[in-house]
C-alpha cells in the first residue's frame, strides 16, 4: 500500500476534521455491516420470554431512523462530540462505548427496515445519514485510544481501548489480589448486577459494556466491564426501584494472565477463552463511579450492594410480570431509542428534545407484534442472504 | 401414540461445567418464576424455551441448572449462566419428549462445548438419610442393616453398608462388582477394614477379577470426566498431551512396574509413603492405574490393539496400582469415591501432631493464608503444565466436636521428585508445603474430595471457613518445619517469583515443545515410586518411539486428539470408560 493511501487511511480513521468521501463512508458502513452480520449469524435469534425482542428491535430502530439525525443536530448546537467525550470519565456512565458503537448500527438498521418495507428508497436521506455518521465517527475518534473505528481493526484484532495510560495506572494500583473468597464475592456481585442490568434494559445488553484487553506489559492484561444502571431517572418503569440502589454505575476491573484470551466484538461484548475466566483472575476490584470519579469498593460494601440489587431485581421482575405486553414493548422501544439521552444530558439540552416515541412507531406495534412477522423482517436485515453486509450503500451508490 | 424416545439428548453447553444431576421444573410464564422466589432451588433444573436472560433472572443464580431448547453460547442466557457458574445447556433437541416437573435428569458438558441431557430413572441404591447420625465412628460388624449415609449435619461422614457375606474378601469383591448410582457411588462394606488390607494385597488377580476391577475403575472414572472438570489450557495443548501421555503409559508401564515391584513391592511402597504428609500425592497413585487404562482405551478406540491384547501386562500394572493404593489408603478402599469422597490415610498420631501445630486465624492471617494458597496453587499448575498433579487434599479427619481437618499438600516445588527439565533451577526454598486446615463441619451441606484430590464444598468458599491452620514447609533434606504466619507473605512472594520464571520459560517455547513437556510431565508418573524402590536410575524415562510416532498425526491436532480422547473414554453408551476383555 503506497504512502498516499496509508496517509488517507490514517486521516479517515483519526482526523476528526477530515470529511470522508461517499466511497469512504460506504466502505465504513460495509465494514461495520459485515461484522454486525457475522455476529448476528452466530447469535441466530433474539429471545426473551418477557419482551418480544424482535418486535421492539424493529420499532426502536425505525424510531432511531426517524429521530436520531435531528437529535444529533440539537446536541451539536450545544457541544461538539469531542467535548462530550471529554466530560467525565471514559468509563462508568451511560455515555459508554457500547452506546456509541450502537449508534450507527441501530440507525442504519432502521434505514434498511424502511427500505425493505417499501417506504423509503436506498438513495433517500443522505444528509441525515451523514449527520449521524459524522457524529459517530468524531466521537469514536475522540473516545478510542487505539486509532481505529471498529474493534475488528484494533491491535490485537477484536479489542477496544478507551482508557488512557494514566487512568489505567490508577485502576491497576487499586486492584486487590484474587483468592477464593474474593472470586466468590465478585462473581456473585457481577452475575447479580449483570442479570439486573439485563432486566432494567428489557433483555438488551446495552448497560453492559466491555473494553480491553489492555496489555499491562507483563504477560497480563486488564479487562474492564462497565455495568451502568439508570441513575438519572430516564426509565419510568424503574420509578421507586432505582432509588433503592445506593450506587448505579460500576466498573469491574479484572487482571488476567495472557493465557486467557479476550475477544471483543463489534458492539462491545467480550468473550473469554477459557469461558470460566473468573477462575484465572489474578487481581480484581469493583469500582463505583459517581460525579466523574472512581471509588474502589471494599468487600463488605460489595456484599451489601449485592443484596440491594437482589431486592431491586425481584421488585422489578414482579412489576414487569404484571405489566401487559404492549406496555412492556413500549418500555423496551423507549429504552433502545433513548440512547442519546446521556449525550443530551451532558450537552445540557436534554429538555430541548422531544423524547416521546413517534406515533407511527407506537402504532406499528399491532403490525409487528406477531413474532413470526417480526423475525422474518429483522432476519432479512441482520442475516441477509443476498449480501455480506447488513447495510447497503448510502447516497445511491452501488 | 407413543414412540420410542432416546434417553440422552444433545445440545451445547454454555461452559465446561462437568456433570450435574437434578429435577426438572418447567418455566413458561413469569408467574412460574415468582412462585419459587423463596424456594430452595439447588436441585432444580429449569426447562425453558428461550435463551433470553430476564425471564429466569431473579432465580438464575440459585438454580441447579438450566435447559433451553433454543439459543447459542452467545445467547444472553448463556452469558449470565456463565457469570453465575450455573450449568446451562442450549439448543437441546428433546425429540418430542416433554419432561414433567420432578423428572430426574443429568446435564453434562464435554471439553469441546457439547452438551448432553440424560433422563435418569430412580432405580439406584440411595442412602437412607433418616437412618444415620452421620457418625464417623467405627461401623458395627456383622449382620444386616440399613445403609448409613452422610447427612447435612455431618457432611464428611462416609456411606457404608453393614450387609456382609461373612467373608471380608468376598464383601470387597462384591463391592467392586456392584454398579452403583449415576456417578458410580455405592456404599462400602463395613466388614472391610485395615485388617483386611494385607489379605487383599496377597490375592492374585484371576482374569475374572481383573475384568471386574477394570470395569469398576471405568465406571468410577467416566462420570468424573464430565462432572466439574474441564480440560482447557492456553499454553499446553491438553488433548494432544493427555492422549500422548496415557498412550505412553500403556507402552512403558508394564516393564517399569516390573522393575519397581521386583525391587520393592507396591504394598511396601504404599505403606512407607503414608506415614507423613507431603511424601506423595494420592493422585500420583491414582494415575498409575487409571492413566494406564486410559492409554489402553485410546489404543483400542484407534484400532491399534484389541481389548484382549497384552492381558498379562494389564494385570501387572492394574495389580501394582491396586496393592499400592490399598496399602497407602490403609482401610480397604481404593479411591476417594469408595470412601464417600474422603482419604484418611495419615495415622491418627500424625494427624494429632499436625493439629497441635495450628494457630487460630484472625482476619489478617486468614487473608494471608488464602493468598499463599492461591500462589502455591497457581505455581503448581504451571509447574505441572496446567494439571492438578502437584496439589492434593486428604482427609477430612474428624475431630469429634463438629470440626474436621483437611490436609492440603503442595508437592515437588523445587527440582522435585520427577526430574523435569524445566524445573531444574526452580527453588522457592522448600520442596513441598502442607497446609493443615481445620473447619466446622456444620457449615457445609456438601463436602467432597474427588478422586483427583480436589475439594468441592457447598457453600463453596472453603478457605473462608477455616478457623485454625498451620503451614508446614518440607525441605529437600527431609526436614520439616512449621512456618509462622509472619513468614507466609514472604513465601508467597518467593513462589510468585518462581511462577513467573516458569511462565516466561513456557511462553517462549513452541507448541511442539510444550506438548512434549506436558507429555513428559504425566508419563514420568512412576518416578517417585521408582525412587522409593531405589531403581529410578535403572529406568529409561524418555518418551518411547512408539508414542512419538503418533505426533503430529493424529495426536498433534487438537480436534483429532480431542475426538480420540473423548470418543474412547466418554462419548459412548458403555457405563464404564474402560473396555472389558472377556
Amino acid at each position: 500500500m503506497n504512502t498516499g493511501v496509508v496517509a488517507q487511511r490514517e486521516r479517515l480513521l483519526g482526523d476528526p476534521d477530515y470529511e470522508p468521501t461517499l466511497a469512504e463512508w460506504n466502505d465504513l458502513i460495509a465494514e461495520g455491516g459485515r461484522a454486525y452480520k457475522s455476529e448476528l449469524a452466530r447469535r441466530t435469534v433474539f429471545e426473551s420470554e418477557l419482551f418480544g425482542m424482535n418486535t421492539y428491535i424493529i420499532m426502536s430502530m425505525m424510531e432511531d431512523y426517524l429521530r436520531v439525525p435531528d437529535r444529533i443536530r440539537t446536541i451539536s448546537r450545544y457541544a461538539t462530540p469531542e467535548a462530550l467525550v471529554r466530560q467525565g470519565l471514559p468509563i462508568g456512565s451511560k455515555r459508554s462505548f457500547i452506546n456509541l458503537a450502537a449508534m450507527p448500527l441501530h440507525y442504519l438498521t432502521g434505514r434498511e427496515l424502511y427500505v425493505d418495507l417499501g417506504e423509503n428508497s436506498l438513495d433517500q436521506g443522505l444528509e441525515d445519514q451523514l449527520e449521524v455518521l459524522r457524529f459517530w465517527r468524531r466521537a469514536t475518534i475522540a473516545m478510542r485510544t487505539d486509532g481505529v473505528l471498529f474493534n475488528m481493526d484494533a491491535d490485537p484484532a477484536d479489542s477496544s481501548h478507551i482508557v488512557d495510560a494514566e487512568l489505567l495506572s490508577t485502576i491497576v494500583s487499586q486492584l486487590q489480589p484474587n483468592d477464593p473468597s474474593t472470586t466468590a464475592t465478585v462473581r456473585k456481585f457481577a452475575a447479580r448486577l449483570t442479570a439486573y442490568a439485563f432486566l432494567e434494559n428489557c433483555d438488551a445488553r446495552t448497560a453492559v459494556c466491555d473494553t480491553g484487553p489492555y496489555d499491562l506489559g507483563d504477560h497480563t492484561f486488564l479487562a474492564l466491564r462497565e455495568l451502568c444502571c439508570d441513575a438519572d431517572g430516564d426509565f419510568p418503569w424503574l420509578n421507586g426501584i432505582r432509588e433503592t440502589l445506593p450506587e448505579h454505575n460500576f466498573v469491574i476491573a479484572y487482571r488476567l494472565p495472557g493465557t486467557v484470551r479476550m475477544d471483543n466484538n463489534v458492539w462491545g461484548t467480550a468473550w473469554f477463552t477459557p469461558s470460566d475466566y473468573l477462575s484465572d483472575v489474578l487481581a480484581t476490584r469493583i469500582f463505583a463511579v459517581r460525579d466523574g470519579s472512581l471509588r474502589g469498593l471494599d468487600p463488605d460494601e460489595v456484599v451489601e450492594l449485592t443484596s440491594h440489587i437482589r431486592t431491586a431485581h425481584r421488585t422489578l421482575y414482579a412489576r414487569l410480570a404484571e405489566t401487559n405486553p404492549e406496555e412492556r414493548n413500549l418500555y423496551a422501544t423507549q429504552m433502545y431509542s433513548w440512547k442519546l439521552k446521556s449525550w443530551a444530558r451532558l450537552a445540557g439540552c436534554i429538555d430541548e428534545i422531544d423524547w416521546s416515541i413517534s406515533p407511527s412507531i407506537a402504532d406499528s406495534y399491532q403490525r409487528f407484534r406477531n413474532p413470526d412477522v417480526a423475525l422474518g423482517l429483522i432476519g432479512g436485515i441482520f442475516v441477509p442472504a443476498d449480501r455480506d453486509s447488513c447495510f447497503r450503500p448510502i447516497g445511491g451508490a452501488q | 401414540m407413543t414412540t420410542q424416545s432416546p434417553t440422552q439428548y444433545s445440545g451445547i453447553s454454555s461452559y465446561a461445567f462437568g456433570s450435574i444431576v437434578g429435577r426438572i421444573r418447567n418455566f413458561a410464564d413469569p408467574a412460574d418464576v415468582i412462585k419459587v422466589f423463596d424456594d430452595d432451588l439447588t436441585d432444580v433444573i429449569a426447562l425453558v424455551a428461550s435463551g433470553g436472560t430476564t425471564f429466569l433472572s431473579p432465580i438464575l443464580g440459585r438454580l441447579g441448572g438450566i435447559i433451553c431448547t433454543s439459543g447459542t453460547t452467545r445467547s444472553h442466557l448463556a452469558i449470565v449462566s456463565r457469570e453465575y457458574g450455573v450449568p446451562c445447556l442450549l439448543a437441546v433437541d428433546l425429540h418430542g419428549w416433554r419432561p414433567a416437573d420432578g423428572d430426574r435428569v443429568r446435564l453434562a458438558s464435554s471439553p469441546v462445548g457439547e452438551g448432553f441431557l440424560e433422563q435418569l430413572f430412580d432405580s439406584e441404591v440411595s442412602p437412607d438419610p433418616e437412618s444415620s447420625t452421620g457418625s464417623t465412628d467405627a461401623p458395627a460388624t456383622g449382620g444386616t442393616g440399613p445403609i448409613r449415609a452422610v447427612t447435612a449435619a455431618d457432611p464428611v461422614g462416609r456411606p457404608y453398608t453393614t450387609v456382609t457375606s461373612g467373608d471380608e474378601g468376598t464383601d470387597w469383591w462384591n463391592y467392586i462388582r456392584t454398579i452403583g448410582d449415576d456417578i458410580a457411588c455405592k456404599p462400602f462394606p463395613s466388614s472391610v477394614t485395615s485388617a483386611t488390607v494385607g489379605a487383599l494385597c496377597a490375592q492374585s488377580l484371576s482374569d475374572t477379577d481383573l475384568n471386574d476391577l477394570i470395569l469398576h475403575m471405568g465406571r468410577a472414572f467416566k462420570p468424573e470426566m464430565t462432572r466439574r472438570s474441564g480440560f482447557t489450557s492456553e499454553i499446553f495443548p491438553m488433548m494432544p498431551y493427555m492422549s500422548l501421555s496415557v498412550i505412553e503409559d500403556f507402552h512403558t508401564y508394564p516393564q517399569r512396574v516390573r522393575t519397581i515391584d521386583a525391587a520393592l513391592p507396591a504394598e511396601e511402597i504404599g505403606r512407607r509413603l503414608r506415614q507423613q504428609p507431603g511424601l506423595v500425592s494420592p493422585l500420583w497413585i491414582w494415575m498409575v492405574g487409571y492413566h494406564y487404562l486410559c492409554g489402553r482405551e485410546l489404543l483400542i478406540h484407534m484400532g491399534r490393539i484389541a481389548p484382549d491384547s497384552d492381558i498379562d501386562d494389564v494385570r501387572t500394572v492394574v495389580d501394582f496400582w491396586r496393592r499400592l493404593s490399598l496399602a497407602h489408603r490403609g482401610d480397604g478402599t481404593l479411591d476417594y469415591k469408595d470412601a464417600g469422597f474422603t482419604n484418611r490415610y495419615l495415622p491418627d498420631t500424625t494427624v494429632a501432631d499436625l493439629r497441635a501445630q495450628q494457630k487460630r486465624l484472625d482476619a489478617t492471617t486468614r487473608k494471608e493464608l488464602q493468598t499463599l494458597n492461591a500462589a502455591l496453587s497457581g505455581y503448581c499448575f504451571m509447574y505441572f503444565t496446567d494439571s492438578r498433579v502437584g496439589i492434593c487434599d486428604n482427609g477430612p479427619y474428624p475431630a469429634g466436636d463438629h470440626t474436621a481437618t483437611l490436609v492440603r499438600d503442595f508437592l515437588s516445588l523445587d527440582s522435585g521428585q520427577f526430574g523435569y527439565r524445566w524445573a531444574r533451577d526452580r527453588d522457592p526454598g522448600f520442596t513441598g508445603v502442607t497446609l493443615v486446615l481445620t473447619f466446622a463441619t456444620n457449615v457445609f451441606t456438601e463436602f467432597e474430595i474427588n478422586d483427583w484430590g480436589t475439594t468441592f464444598t457447598e457453600p463453596d468458599q472453603f478457605l473462608t471457613t477455616v478457623t485454625d491452620a498451620a503451614v508446614i514447609g518440607h525441605r529437600a533434606d527431609g526436614r520439616s518445619e512449621v512456618l509462622p504466619p509472619e513468614t507466609w507473605a514472604e513465601l508467597t512472594r518467593a513462589v510468585g517469583t518462581e511462577h513467573l520464571a516458569l511462565y516466561q520459560q513456557f511462553s517462549t517455547a513452541d507448541r511442539n515443545d510444550r506438548i512434549l513437556a506436558a507429555t513428559e510431565m504425566y508419563s514420568f508418573g512412576l518416578r517417585p515410586f521408582a525412587r522409593v524402590a531405589g531403581v529410578e536410575d535403572r529406568i529409561d524415562w524418555r518418551i518411547s518411539e512408539r508414542t512419538l510416532a503418533l505426533l503430529p498425526d493424529p495426536l498433534g491436532d487438537d480436534d483429532q486428539a480431542g475426538a480420540i480422547f473423548g470418543g474412547a473414554l466418554v462419548a459412548h453408551d458403555r457405563p464404564s470408560a474402560f473396555s472389558s476383555f472377556g
